[in-house]
């Protein structure tokens, strides 16, 4: 039955591995293994040879049961690392890769940002969910730009400043092996804002046209390669939106506007406004909708007061969360509900000086909140965030930390925080996740990584040239680097990037997907 | 730090009481080494406690750095290391999930009757089986361990389990096979020594 090069064995076993994992997905449910595979190694009652046995009983082990080598490197590495101080060696990026302290992903529109920039950079930071006047964040106030670049503690810091010395991760992420570049796909006007695929054909961005005097919500239903605009959005509305729309289907999506939410089902080619009837209410902050009658919701009130309100009726009408589980100086940087009620949202907590990490999970669709610790995360100039799902969410911070959030079937939420893998050497431009472990980095190098087990390992994608232009655009960002990255499968991602012709307006699109049909 | 995953750094042929006097004096590598050779075991020693492995992970990491804390107070009584390191992560076992909410709640009716399946005669030696297979993955080389890991237990396929580990997937189902061969003796290996023991006993 052997090759002599083995050939005919390998698929063998090949074909009896892949039954097994058939087999385990079949009865996924049960209580534990069939009757059969506890016999590693020996013929099984139900007639298993020796060899499908073991494999049986290998398939039946749990993950828990069976760790990855890789988590054996983490743990020794935590305890040297431990009794090792390294005030003298920062393990952040290159000072040549240093910009200017910018923003935060959910923020304010790139004309608008030229603005602000000349006077405070890394205010942004906290500024990002509502755009308030006289937010009581008390951070919002204006500072020296670029004032965290040239005076970062990293310098002087040891390399891990989490909270928990447990849950410091210091070799955590290796590069194995590389997968697809990048490609250009398209190019779109918009109002640099979001990007958010639902699926690898179906992405939404706030487009721009007639010279951005107009907004509305553009679709693509081929993967980024062309986009139609939407209806144009009502006037006297926010002057931005300030999270990404959330799709219950891929052409049925709702978005907040102002102290409203906009509800599409034709992919915002035209919507309706539904007014959000809590009390004193003043801005929708982000929204997630599982289903169409499902949604949660971060309002803040007149009071300053933020807090989740929940509706069943489609938005139709609203309902305060139990508790106060927000704080008014908390941004809520994501929010993901699913349909079975789990919900997360992502928050950015702290000062300026000593930003912090924090997540809220709920386990009942919005009605009661679980509040995780605080995790700080070592001079956060600039966070990246995406929840994948309602119990998953990653935060990163530009210059080299990810802070992976987990919420247990319980509720109870967890913070891992770990840095850059030294092998990256560049800052942090965007992530995005496609599941609780399958999630990406975009780096400014440029380069895509990605994970398949929440950071233990990574592959690389190198992203495509996208220009040639060397020089930097006004607000630092490099011409090539992508701005909004949506990964809707875990086979790849959608990505927006300056294009680098000066023209604030033009993005290319990136994509390592085939669009596998319109919708 | 070495290249292979889960593979020991040079100094790994020291006894543990060995690597614990370096240790005390400040040899990093006879520290990673001790955390190498030992973590499984504490590993698993939570896994009766959740499934989550990032948790476990974590629990693991807590009583390295507990018995890091202590090692200056520690007296080497010729006791193995790793009872040491069970007995911090037994006593954070009790302290966490004493502290921390119920984890087991009852859903719905109760069964009037005993439920289907293995009884506890049953279920000790699917433990034991269990138990033993895990020991013989632990000796098997560190590139055998990540095939089988990701081929049959995370499920992926040969190309992927190739792109992630810089191997074709006609190589990764051959490395599969040998994995395979590897762990079969192994296992041998394993019931000789519990056979072994109940002769003794």
């Amino acid at each position: 039955m052997t090759d002599l090069d083995g050939t005919g064995d390998g698929l063998r076993v090949d074909r009896l591995i892949d039954q097994a994992i058939a087999r385990r997905a079949a009865a996924n449910g049960a209580t534990g293994p069939p009757d059969g595979a506890e016999t590693a190694g020996r013929a099984g009652p139900d007639g298993l040879g020796p060899e499908e046995a073991l494999i049986a009983e290998l398939s039946w082990l749990r993950p828990v049961d069976w760790p990855a080598d890789e988590a054996g490197d983490r743990i020794a590495a935590a305890v040297t690392a431990a009794t090792a101080t390294t005030p003298d060696q920062p393990t952040g990026p290159r000072p040549d890769h240093d910009r200017p302290a910018a923003v935060g992903y959910l923020r304010t529109p790139r004309r608008r940002r030229w603005l602000a920039l000349g006077a405070a950079a890394v205010a942004l930071l906290v500024a990002a969910v509502f755009q308030l006047t006289g937010s009581p964040h008390p951070t919002a106030g204006p500072g020296p730009a670029g004032s965290r670049t040239s005076q970062s503690p990293r310098a002087t810091a040891p390399a891990t400043q989490t909270q928990h010395p447990a849950r410091t991760w210091l070799t955590a992420m290796r590069v194995v092996a590389r997968t697809a570049a990048l490609r250009a796909v398209g190019a779109v006007n918009i109002d640099d804002n979001f990007l958010t695929c639902v699926s690898r054909s179906v992405c939404y961005v706030q487009g721009s046209s007639d010279g951005g005097k107009l907004d509305d919500i553009a679709r693509s239903v081929d993967g980024g390669a062309t986009w139609s605009a939407g209806e144009t959005l009502p006037a006297g509305g926010p002057e931005e939106f300030t999270a990404q729309v959330s799709c219950p289907h891929p052409l049925t999506c709702f978005a907040p506007y102002g102290a409203s939410l906009l509800e599409t089902t034709d992919g915002f080619a035209h919507y309706v406004v539904l007014p959000v009837d809590l009390p004193s209410l003043t801005q929708v902050g982000v929204v997630s909708c599982p289903t169409t009658l499902d949604c949660v919701a971060v309002v803040r009130l007149s009071d300053g007061r933020q807090t989740f309100a929940y509706s069943h009726d489609g938005g139709g009408s609203w309902t305060e969360g139990r508790a106060r589980t927000l704080s008014s100086g908390d941004i809520v940087a994501a929010l993901r509900c699913d349909r079975d009620g789990a919900c997360i949202a992502a928050l950015i907590i702290g000062t300026e000086a000593t930003p912090l990490v924090g997540a809220v999970s709920s386990t009942d669709g919005g009605l009661s909140w679980t509040r995780s610790r605080s995790y700080s995360i070592v001079d956060m100039q600039q966070y990246m965030v995406s929840c994948a799902n309602g119990q998953n969410c990653l935060i990163g911070s530009n210059d080299g930390y990810l802070a992976w959030v987990h919420a247990t079937t319980s509720g109870h939420v967890g913070i891992r925080v770990q840095p850059f893998p030294k092998s990256w050497d560049a800052l942090g431009d965007a992530v995005a996740c496609a599941s609780g472990p399958d999630c990406f980095v975009a780096t400014s190098s440029p380069q895509l990584e990605a994970t398949r087990n929440a950071g233990h390992t990574w592959t690389l994608a190198p992203a495509a040239p996208i220009t040639q232009a060397g020089n930097t655009s006004d607000d630092g960002l490099l011409p090539d680097s992508i701005v909004y990255l949506s990964c809707p499968v875990r086979a790849g991602c959608v990505a927006l990037a300056n294009d680098g012709s000066g023209d604030q307006s033009s993005w290319v699109v990136l994509s390592n997907l085939t669009p596998k049909e319109s919708s | 730090m070495v290249d292979v995953p889960g593979a020991e750094p040079p100094g790994s042929h020291l006894d543990d009481s060995a690597l614990l006097a370096l240790a005390r004096s400040g040899d990093q590598r006879a520290l990673e080494t001790l955390c190498r050779r030992n973590w499984r075991p504490v590993y698993r020693s939570f896994a009766r406690y959740t499934s989550d492995p990032a948790e476990a992970e974590d629990l693991t990491q807590e009583v390295f750095l507990r018995a890091l804390r202590s090692l200056p107070r520690y007296t080497d009584r010729g006791v193995p290391y790793l009872a040491y390191l069970l007995r911090i992560a037994a006593n954070l076992a009790r302290d966490r999930w004493r502290a921390g909410p119920a984890r087991v709640v009852p859903v719905g009716d109760l069964p009037d009757g005993p439920a289907p399946g293995p009884g506890p005669d049953g279920l000790a030696v699917a433990s034991d089986a269990r138990a033993t297979l895990l020991r013989a993955l632990d000796q098997l080389r560190p590139e055998h361990r990540t095939v089988l890991r990701l081929r049959i237990l995370e499920g992926r396929p040969a190309s992927e389990v190739g792109a992630m580990t810089d191997r074709s997937p006609a190589a990764v189902r051959q490395l599969s096979v040998r994995a395979l061969a590897a762990l079969r003796a192994a296992l041998e290996q394993q019931r000789g020594v519990v056979a072994a023991d109940s002769g003794r006993d």
